[in-house]
């Protein structure tokens, strides 16, 4: 459970330019601290209400993979480096033209953000962070329902009314 | 704040700017385009027309605020409540285009003010049509479709419409195949699967994902409507492009959708080298058989800087029919 808290919060930032050390820490910060602790108390929640998962926590991660998402335009010039995690250490693999640039989008995702009116997704994007959300949280979401996801809310009301989200 | 879109934009010195007109229609509206020519008539059923504008390149704050004052007050408050001026300015101009569209197709009887629009139940916009009898009414349907760099809308009269428009060189975080595997069906899988460079899978993707937003579009029944892994669209061979629709298994739980239907028609082109542009419209049985025989569907595009300059760009390099 450490181990993924762990990875998940070094994943939030893992499409950092190397050049912007700072910003990267600060969103290590933001996003490594909290879903640790939301985990500890969610596992008492469970027991209580059943398999729902705890929303603050759905929210937590509903944002993180928004973050991680955003849409990202190809940089000229490509001025960001791609790292991996490995046994190692983190490792370099090179410059990369796709997640260039830590958009000002980026702070735009917060808890009450509309994926159109605010962070300016269009419906290929949209369909992506679905895709993101039932991997992140282990469970299909119908066509249906994925449509009315439009924002930051209506995504963690879904997901965390929903019994199959891990 | 509300206004922040406005003063921010480049100033220019104003052009003469048309009298402020009364929200009604007749004079005033044919007055605002008077300096252009009309579009040509368009072919019930057969044909489709696209005027298109690109944000990037309008950005005259005294231009903005002509195009803000035709919508109505509640298109204004949706715009402004975009967050960003990006935002806010494609919106304005989204509801422009097609407020200033549908004018020159009514011979600018209606003002571009005058026009009121409805969703049907599943959320497509629709014109409503005052039950007026000092109105006509056109037969008018319209779609549009917005990427950060072009907003387009098309127009047809008497059949429903669908059009999506994509950049060419779009990617996706996520992997070509894995969206496919997602939300595809089988045989797009496996036509995209067939293809050995990553570039080119990439933009077969777009295309097939056009033309699939177009034919939900189209149909207006919403993206659960019209699942996208319940029908293919196949790129033939000769550039013809189909749709095929599963056949519906009987006592199929998944019975949200209604029976899809497979009489549509598509044209699918690249604009300006950057931009695939599907467009899909009912077909027209009457005119149309089962082999090769029917007419393809009439398409005219123009690149509009609404009442300003027309630009006529079908038929040039930059509308280039992939089918």
């Amino acid at each position: 459970m450490a181990m993924a808290a762990a990875r998940r919060a070094l994943l939030t930032h893992l499409r950092v330019p190397v050049a912007r050390p700072a910003a990267a820490a600060a969103a290590a910060a933001a996003a490594g601290t909290v879903p640790t602790a939301r985990r500890l108390l969610s596992s008492t929640t469970e027991e209580t209400k059943g398999s729902f998962l705890d929303k603050g926590e759905v929210a937590d991660r509903v944002v993180s993979v928004v973050k991680n998402f955003q849409k990202v335009e190809p940089a000229k010039g490509g001025a960001g480096a791609v790292v991996k995690l490995s046994t190692c250490g983190l490792e370099v693999l090179g410059s990369y033209s796709l997640f260039a640039e830590f958009k000002k989008n980026f702070a735009r995702v917060t808890p009450t953000a509309h994926f159109q009116k605010d962070l300016g997704l269009d419906s290929l994007d949209t369909v992506e962070v679905v895709m993101a959300f039932e991997e992140e949280f282990g469970f299909e979401i119908p066509d249906n329902e994925a449509e009315k996801i439009d924002s930051i809310k209506t995504a963690v009301d879904f997901i965390a009314s929903h019994p199959q989200a891990k | 704040m509300r206004h922040r879109l406005l003063r921010r934009a480049m100033p220019l010195p104003p052009p003469p700017s048309p009298p402020p007109a009364p929200r009604t229609p007749g004079v005033a509206g044919a007055r605002l385009f008077s300096s252009l020519p009309p579009p040509p008539p368009l072919q019930p059923r057969r044909e489709v027309h696209v005027w298109y504008l690109l944000p990037d390149e309008l950005n005259d704050a005294s231009q903005l605020k002509m195009y803000m004052d035709l919508l109505s007050p509640s298109e204004r408050k949706t715009a402004l409540s975009m967050n960003g001026e990006k935002l806010q300015k494609g919106a304005v101009l989204s509801r422009a285009l097609v407020r200033t569209t549908l004018s020159r197709y009514t011979d600018c009887k209606v003002d571009p003010r005058s026009f009121e629009f409805k969703k049907n139940k599943f959320g497509k916009p629709e014109i409503l049509w005052q039950s007026d009898d000092s109105r006509m009414e056109w037969p008018l349907h319209f779609n549009i479709s917005h990427t950060t760099s072009l907003i387009a809308c098309g127009i047809t009269i008497d059949t429903p419409i669908g059009i999506d428009i994509e950049e060419k060189k779009r990617k996706t975080m996520k992997n070509i195949l894995s969206l496919a595997h997602r939300y595809f069906t089988p045989s797009e899988v496996d036509y995209l699967t067939k293809i050995p460079d990553p570039d080119a899978q990439q933009k077969e993707f777009i295309k097939l994902w056009t033309l699939k937003e177009a034919y939900v579009k189209a149909l207006g029944r919403g993206f659960s409507g019209a699942p996208f892994n319940k029908f293919s669209i196949i790129l033939a061979a000769n550039n013809r492009i189909q749709i095929s629709v599963a056949p519906k298994v009987f006592k199929d739980s998944d019975s949200s959708y209604d029976c899809l239907s497979e009489n549509w028609q598509f044209s699918l082109a690249e604009l300006n080298s950057s931009h695939y542009m599907a467009v899909c419209v009912e077909d027209d049985l009457r005119s149309s058989d089962s082999g090769n025989g029917r007419l393809p569907l009439g398409l005219k595009v123009w690149k509009t800087v609404p009442f300003l300059e027309d630009t006529l760009v079908s038929g040039t390099e930059a509308v280039k029919l992939i089918s």
